[in-house]
């Protein structure tokens, strides 16, 4: 996309079509670039068929300030070389999005709408992000315990049950708050990859749709662990058996989304639309490292069951932190709705970048009146219109040539950065 | 400068004919508004580069109606001088 081409390029693809000499069609690119600015600087403006119009424009000089010191200086007047592509060349160059036309906006959609729109969007994606970092972080780890050498052969199906299990009773309490919508989701995915598996693992299902997901997610890496170990003894003795190990993963896999669907679904609880979303997420991330984890599984075969325990509690605990984090965006977002302008970080405001001043909070807020600008507030309550910088990013404002009447603005409190 | 003199004046500089000179300068043309279109840069030293910039979209108020518009993104060639002429031109 970003491929550079020089004249040398040009020249030779230009002799290649014309069949002169590379020096010569080098030459003649050159002089046919000096002569649009020597005619440029002599007629002020140059037309070239299929390219498009060169003009010089003249820039008044104007007055400007310094927002690093504060100083008051003046831009001198220049001249400024504008380019018009050809219609030709515009309409090539924008194929790719030519079946976009511009359309006519009811009114009752505010601007504001829109943005809380936005904001819920971008809080989707981070979510999502989040998701996907958790989930790095739990595929490294298991990797990790495998290096180790400390094996202990008789492990069998039990332990796998008794730690699906002791995540349980944790969660039931909260099961009811499940929506009863995504439940039915959930059980129709299951179904028909447990139509072939009879396993005592499998009792437990129905209770378990309703585990957390991040805590279901220690539950599966846990339990395969110990399958694996299952698996080698299997190899060992009889490869009948590895079918029901697969059968295992796949319970395994299951609860682990079903989980995941279960918390976001409590912490998004009154936003089905976002839930089935990021519920569909969720589980297909998921699958993936499992699946990864079966293929290591088959190749290196040394697992203990001693690690395995530690790191579960690690993980737990992680969980909740990363839970909590998550809870976060999530809280915010009902401000951001109520006043889209209004940023919703408190701990971290927005700072203008190479400003005099900090931005350390809000000094007051103040509702525009009609026929009021940004930088006639910059003005009244800074003292110079150059300080609207700092309110346009502090309220977020996209468009500071166009703020509606009645737009309650928050004033930045300021702190002069060089104390 | 309208382009039948542009190049008549590119034509005594190079030696070529008027004519040979439109077809080279067509045919320059055409690569470079190849290239554009394949998303690449061009750079010509002193002289600029031209390159693709994608214009977000944005919403738009008619000054005549006041209907707001939601005018779509788009993909437009842009120009930026070299150093060495906007010191010529100051």
């Amino acid at each position: 996309m970003d491929t550079k081409v020089l004249i040398q390029d040009l020249a030779k693809a230009l002799a290649e079509r014309k069949g002169i000499d590379k020096k010569d069609a080098l030459a003649f690119v050159q002089s046919f670039f000096d002569v649009v600015v020597f005619s440029l600087k002599r007629d002020k403006y140059v037309k070239i068929k299929g390219l498009g119009t060169f003009k010089q424009i003249e820039v008044e000089s104007r007055e400007s300030m310094n927002i690093h010191t504060g100083e008051r200086f003046e831009i001198q007047g220049h001249m400024k070389i504008s380019f018009t592509p050809d219609s030709s060349l515009r309409d090539a160059v924008n194929k790719p999005f030519a079946h976009f036309e511009t359309v006519a906006l009811s009114d009752d959609v505010s601007e504001s709408e829109l943005d809380a729109v936005d904001d819920q969007f971008k809080a989707m994606e981070l979510e999502a992000d989040q998701v996907e970092e958790a989930e790095e972080a739990f595929v490294e780890k298991p990797e990790e315990i495998s290096e180790e050498p400390l094996a202990e052969p008789e492990t069998s199906v039990l332990p796998v049950e008794e730690k699906s299990e002791e995540v349980l009773p944790v969660v039931t309490e909260e099961a009811d708050a499940v929506l009863p919508e995504e439940k039915e989701e959930i059980t129709s995915e299951e179904e028909p990859k447990l139509s072939d598996g009879e396993d005592p693992v499998r009792a437990d299902i129905p209770v378990e749709n309703i585990a957390a997901p991040v805590e279901t997610q220690n539950v599966t890496y846990a339990a395969q662990l110990p399958n694996e170990e299952d698996d080698e003894e299997d190899e060992d003795e009889d490869k009948s058996k590895f079918s029901k190990y697969y059968i295992l993963l796949t319970v395994f896999l299951v609860l682990a989304s079903l989980g995941a669907g279960y918390l976001l679904g409590h912490m998004t609880q009154g936003k089905p639309e976002e839930i089935q979303v990021i519920l569909y997420d969720t589980i297909y991330i998921e699958k993936k490292p499992a699946v990864e984890d079966t293929v290591k599984i088959e190749t290196e075969p040394v697992i203990k069951k001693d690690e395995t325990t530690p790191p579960l509690k690690q993980k737990d605990e992680k969980v909740e932190k990363k839970t909590g984090a998550k809870a976060e965006p999530k809280k915010a977002e009902p401000v951001k709705k109520e006043t889209a302008v209004k940023s919703s970080n408190h701990s971290n405001y927005p700072q203008l970048p190479g400003g005099a001043y900090w931005i350390v909070g809000t000094a007051q807020t103040y509702k525009l009146r009609a026929g009021e600008t940004i930088r006639l507030i910059a003005e009244r309550f800074f003292g110079s219109r150059q300080m609207a910088p700092y309110i346009i990013k502090y309220n977020a404002i996209s468009d500071p040539d166009h703020v509606a009447e009645g737009t309650v603005l928050n004033i930045p409190k300021l702190e002069y950065k060089h104390k | 400068m309208n382009n039948k003199e542009f190049i008549s004046e590119v034509a005594t500089q190079t030696g070529y004919t008027n004519k040979s000179t439109q077809e080279l300068a067509d045919c320059l043309v055409e690569l470079m508004s190849g290239h554009l279109e394949e998303g690449h840069s061009i750079q010509v030293p002193n002289f600029g580069s031209f390159e693709v910039k994608k214009k977000k979209e944005r919403i738009m108020v008619s000054p005549m109606t006041q209907q707001r518009m939601l005018v779509p993104p788009k993909l437009v060639v842009s120009f930026k001088p070299a150093t060495v002429i906007k010191d010529k031109f100051k």
